[in-house]
């Protein structure tokens, strides 16, 4: 197999209702920009994005699935290799928010026991067409054992963040599993009780 | 314009434009002056042709302005792609220039009218096309659906639908036309403008209706042809057969054969999403619940089996001294050790080994196959990026696969469960041979007080038949350890030797040469050549 220029690669597929603002996340990350009327997403988009995160070079491969229900038998085969869900909602939509438990049963059934969910509420630069609380997403993210992040995709608020912190989990996950792979003791620092999301220097 | 061509009226001109030069060179005195004159005159020159193919260009682009309004009028619109075409592949900066020149009122009109063309002339292919390739024919087949029911029987849909393919045929032909001629339009332009174009138009042909019909359709196929793959795999574990002196078992030839039809008729679907989506439930497929029946088999495993065919051994030995003593003599044990679960584990094992070969081939087939299919579509770009990385997906299932073969080498390696189980069936032979003991002799005391007749020294019997016991014991069991270690310890045959004959050291081996072969040619990865050139 050829040399490939990265220390770590991980799988991100991002799912929740149509409209929501995935693909525009994933535009933004990836290119720099807020595409203008970005039409529903068809099947699956992928993405590859290189980052540096402390001199460890991260390849994420980024998997925008549709959100429509049309397609979902296609978007569902992704799950199981994912190693990262962005599950996102529109702030201003209060039914993407009650969507949740559905996608979260899609994840249980199809997703591997080790993957890292986060939710994503969307577009917070809308903010007085806000539906759903901040403290209430949080506090269902909690429940739900998740991450839970505030973005802007038009804004390009929290969008590297996002991204970025998710890749520090992923690291640090992959580190842990290698570490109990060979049976020695966890590292000073490396214990679980870490908050992920104030690890990474984003800027 | 035509003169203005000609070479010697070029030179004239050249020569008069440089009139003040004449005087240089009349007083010239070396040739390297010379040759300075001559490029500067060149230079006049090439400035020249440029002004007279500016000049040209102008016209020209008045010319196509003219043109296409007239063809759009006419609804001529190959003539009207004609013009838009020539005004395209007409020099940019030239046309910048001439926009700065005294007629740039007149030159900007001209622009804007032909970009102005070049747009409706787009949006009215685009429209024209989807109508006619789409709307079209699905309008033919709703508006003539009742009539053609009604008047010629329900079964005639089909004829109407095989003349309509073709024009279909025809229609998509142009679409592909279309394509090719986009990229003659922009044969000239900047690489980030030609992959803009080609962005926009993979998006117009993405999110048509027709195409967004055709991933719905995708999603019903998928979740079926899934299920089909399932059960059939899940079948083909069911009828696994082991051939005798076959390497693997069946159903690692049947599982791949039934993963690659699956994934190749996703492939005739042409779509990437559908292939991907296949792939990765063949990987699901592989690496749960196919794994699972690998691992399952494995953990049933070598060590187990041979250590019941001890246990049974030495209970049949035990019954078979019984009935011996009852008849007054001990004959000598041949011991039938049941082969059949010891070559089942080294069959898994081997199929493990096979089903990670067998992966690396589908993955090459695949990649071929897809690399063919999608190396012509529009946005295949993106296609084989997922498809690729589906593809080393599975290759990754393949090490996985192998990862299980290193784990069960190296779990016998650290804690030994062989040894540990042998302790545990240790301790219940024992338990039980105790009992047996017991039993045999009650029958032995029988036996001399029902038939007075036999010479056999009551008294002395008992050492002989616990010491008879016990070595027989013994020696069962150190023939087992001993087949074992010559089935388990070595990775080549010639190992052996090492510790054999000369070399056994303190050990003395009590399988006999004939045995040690017999033993050797379980070994699925030893050729039989080479166990028979063995000299033991
Ligand atoms: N104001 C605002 N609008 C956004 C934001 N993100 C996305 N949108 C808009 O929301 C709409 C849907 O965005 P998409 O990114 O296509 O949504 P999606 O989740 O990919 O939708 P599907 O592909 O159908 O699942 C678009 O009109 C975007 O312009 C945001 O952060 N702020
Ligand atoms: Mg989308």
């Amino acid at each position: 197999m050829a040399m490939e220029d990265y220390d770590y690669l991980f799988k991100i597929v991002l799912i929740g209702n149509a409209g929501v603002g995935k693909t525009c996340l994933v535009r933004r990350f990836t290119q720099g920009l807020f595409p203008p009327g970005q039409g529903a997403t068809i099947g699956v988009d992928f993405m590859i994005k290189t980052v540096e995160i402390k001199g460890v070079k991260v390849k994420l491969q980024i998997w925008d699935t549709a959100g429509q229900e049309r397609f979902r038998s296609i978007t569902q085969s992704y799950y199981r290799s994912a190693n990262a869900l962005i599950l996102t909602y529109d702030i201003t939509c209060e039914d993407s928010f009650r969507c949740l438990p559905e996608w979260l049963r899609e994840i249980e059934q199809y997703a591997n026991n080790q993957v890292v969910t986060i939710l994503v509420g969307n577009k917070i630069d809308l903010a007085d067409k806000r539906e759903v609380h901040r403290q209430r997403a949080e506090e269902f993210a909690e429940a739900q054992n998740m991450l839970y992040l505030e973005t802007s995709a038009k804004e390009s608020d929290n969008v590297e963040k996002l991204f970025l912190d998710l890749a520090c989990v992923l690291i640090r996950e992959a580190k842990q599993n290698t570490l109990d792979n060979n049976d020695s003791a966890p590292m000073p620092g490396e214990g679980k009780n870490i908050s992920y999301l104030s690890c990474c220097n984003v800027n | 314009m035509d003169e203005f061509g000609s070479p010697a009226v070029r030179r004239s001109n050249a020569a008069a434009f440089s009139s003040v030069r004449t005087e240089t060179i009349e007083s010239l005195t070396d040739l390297d002056d010379l040759e300075r004159v001559y490029a500067q005159l060149c230079a006049e020159e090439k400035r020249l042709y440029q002004a007279i193919q500016r000049a040209d260009d102008i016209l020209d682009l008045k010319f196509c302005t003219d043109g296409v309004q007239t063809a759009l009028r006419n609804q001529d619109y190959e003539q009207a792609a004609a013009h838009i075409h020539r005004y395209l592949s007409l020099d940019q900066s030239v046309i910048e220039l001439s926009r700065q020149g005294g007629e740039s009122t007149a030159v900007d009109a001209s622009l804007a009218l032909l970009q102005e063309a070049e747009l409706s002339l787009k949006a009215l292919v685009t429209k024209r096309l989807e109508e006619a390739v789409v709307t079209g024919i699905a309008r033919i087949v709703e508006t003539h659906q009742p009539i053609v029911e009604t008047y010629y029987g329900p079964g005639r849909l089909y004829t109407l639908l095989t003349h309509l393919q073709k024009e279909c045929d025809v229609q998509a032909q142009k679409v592909r036309r279309i394509t090719a001629d986009f990229e003659i339009a922009d044969a000239t332009a900047a690489e980030s403008i030609i992959r803009e174009h080609q962005q926009c138009l993979e998006r117009l042909l993405k999110d048509c209706q027709l195409s967004c019909t055709v991933q719905e359709l995708i999603g019903y196929y998928i979740p079926m042809e899934e299920y089909y793959m399932r059960e059939t795999v899940n079948k083909a574990v069911a009828m696994d057969t082991a051939e005798a002196g076959q390497l693997s078992s069946s159903m690692v030839d049947d599982v791949f054969y039934i993963v690659k039809k699956c994934i190749s008729r996703a492939l005739t679907s042409g779509s990437s999403d559908c292939v991907c989506a296949m792939i990765n439930h063949a990987i699901s497929a592989l690496e749960t619940d196919f794994r699972e029946v690998l691992v399952t088999k494995l953990r049933a495993g070598f060590p187990a089996s041979t250590l019941q065919d001890l246990h049974r051994g030495v209970t049949s030995a035990v019954s078979l001294m019984q009935s011996s003593l009852q008849q007054g003599k001990i004959q000598s044990l041949g011991i039938e050790s049941q082969e059949q679960a010891k070559t089942a584990y080294l069959v898994t094992l081997n199929n493990v080994q096979v089903c990670s070969e067998n992966i690396s081939t589908l993955k090459k087939n695949l990649e071929s196959d897809c690399a063919k299919l999608f190396s012509q579509v529009a946005g295949s770009e993106q296609a084989q990026a997922k498809i690729d990385s589906c593809l080393s997906d599975l290759v990754n299932t393949a090490s996985k696969l192998k990862d299980l073969l290193q784990e069960e080498f190296s779990e016998y390696e650290a804690n030994d469960p062989w040894v540990q189980q042998l302790v545990v069936q240790l301790e219940q032979l024992m338990a039980e041979f105790k009992v047996k003991k017991v039993a045999c002799v009650f029958i032995v005391d029988d036996d001399v007080r029902s038939d007075g007749g036999r010479v056999c020294p009551q008294v002395g019997l008992y050492p002989v038949i616990y010491d008879t016991l016990t070595s027989l014991m013994t020696s069962l069991i150190a023939m087992e350890l001993e087949k074992t270690i010559f089935k388990s310890s070595f990775s080549r045959v010639s190992e052996i030797l090492d510790y054999w004959g000369p070399n056994s050291g303190p050990l003395t081996w009590r399988l006999t040469p004939a045995e040690v072969r017999q033993v050797l040619a379980l070994r699925v990865d030893f050729r039989s050549e080479d166990i028979k050139r063995l000299r033991l």
